[in-house]
């Protein structure tokens, strides 16, 4: 057998079993960018996602300065601290704690209990999408 | 007093003690609490702060905390209808009322059959042995910020161990309270 005439079958091999992967390991980022974008979000970007992140909202109850950084600090190869109960919040980076990002359940579960408290509302798809990216980024 | 008078005395005392709610159902009753194993309570309630044992409040009390997650003290802890009901199962089966700790004995016998706190250092029994604790005039250390985070002191409480405790307030502020 002749060396192109062995290429197909290797081909068609790497082609199965990158189909059958992806399945098992699908990104959950990129799934919810997906839904985010079927939403009317679009051009998800890291700096954006930065500038989100570091954005101040005064809390008209309590006067707080609320800001995704308070409780997960600026490098988010850091841990944090709850803002309220000080407890040690892991880093959100994936290159130093591979178990974030890794479950679109608990991902949706945080963007929505904590854009509730730091912003007093629920995040538009856009904002959590370019959060998304900057984390994932990290 | 003789032999017999004191066994009176001793049965009385015990019948009095058995009418109370609250009261060692054997000598299993402990200072200390199971070590939590609850995935799901671990998971969804100690993110933010430590899971308190379920022993520290009464079922009346879990009841108010689970229905109330919308507004967890200012927070959002929503969870799905699931793992809410899982998680307050949890807390209902453990709680103060059932549980044989002399922590929780006391707690109860420490609140009004009316009172649900919402938080365990709302519980007079707690809150009166933690008076000191957020007194800046008993110059306390550490100096936590609020009193969520039991670990700060009691070293061992993510065991269940409470007995264990660095804290100290100064000699000086001791002898001085009153009067700083």
């Amino acid at each position: 057998m002749s060396r192109a005439s062995l290429l197909g079958p290797i081909a068609l091999l790497l082609t199965l079993a990158s189909a059958g992967a992806p399945n098992a390991a699908a990104d959950p980022v990129d799934d919810l960018l997906k839904d985010f974008a079927a939403q009317g979000a679009s051009n998800f970007s890291a700096q954006a996602g930065e500038r989100f992140w570091d954005h101040p909202v005064t809390d008209p109850k309590s006067g707080e300065v609320r800001r995704c950084s308070l409780c997960h600090s600026n490098d988010l190869r850091r841990s944090g601290k709850h803002a309220t109960t000080g407890k040690v919040i892991e880093p959100l980076a994936p290159s130093v704690n591979p178990k974030r990002l890794s479950n679109r359940e608990d991902i949706e579960k945080w963007l929505l209990r904590n854009c509730k408290w730091t912003l007093g509302r629920e995040c538009t798809p856009q904002e959590k999408g370019d959060a998304l990216v900057m984390i994932r980024s990290r | 007093m003789n032999r017999k008078t004191r066994l009176v005395g001793i049965l009385l005392a015990l019948s009095a003690v058995s009418q109370t709610a609250w009261v060692p159902q054997s000598l299993a009753a402990t200072q200390f609490f199971p070590a939590i194993t609850d995935a799901a309570y671990l998971k969804e309630c100690g993110s933010c702060h430590m899971a308190y044992p379920p022993q520290f409040l009464p079922a009346r009390s879990w009841n108010r905390v689970m229905g109330s997650l919308q507004d967890h003290f200012g927070d959002s802890a929503q969870l799905d209808a699931a793992t809410q009901q899982r998680i307050h199962d949890y807390l209902i089966a453990n709680a103060a009322d059932k549980a044989q700790n002399e922590h929780s004995f006391a707690i109860m016998h420490s609140l009004n059959a009316s009172e649900a706190p919402l938080r365990v250092t709302a519980t007079p029994y707690i809150a009166g042995l933690h008076a000191a604790v957020l007194d800046p005039a008993w110059r306390p250390n550490p100096r936590p910020k609020t009193l969520a985070e039991c670990s700060v002191c009691h070293l061992r409480a993510q065991l269940g161990d409470y007995s264990m405790r660095k804290f100290t307030v100064t000699d000086e502020a001791f002898r001085g309270h009153g009067e700083l």
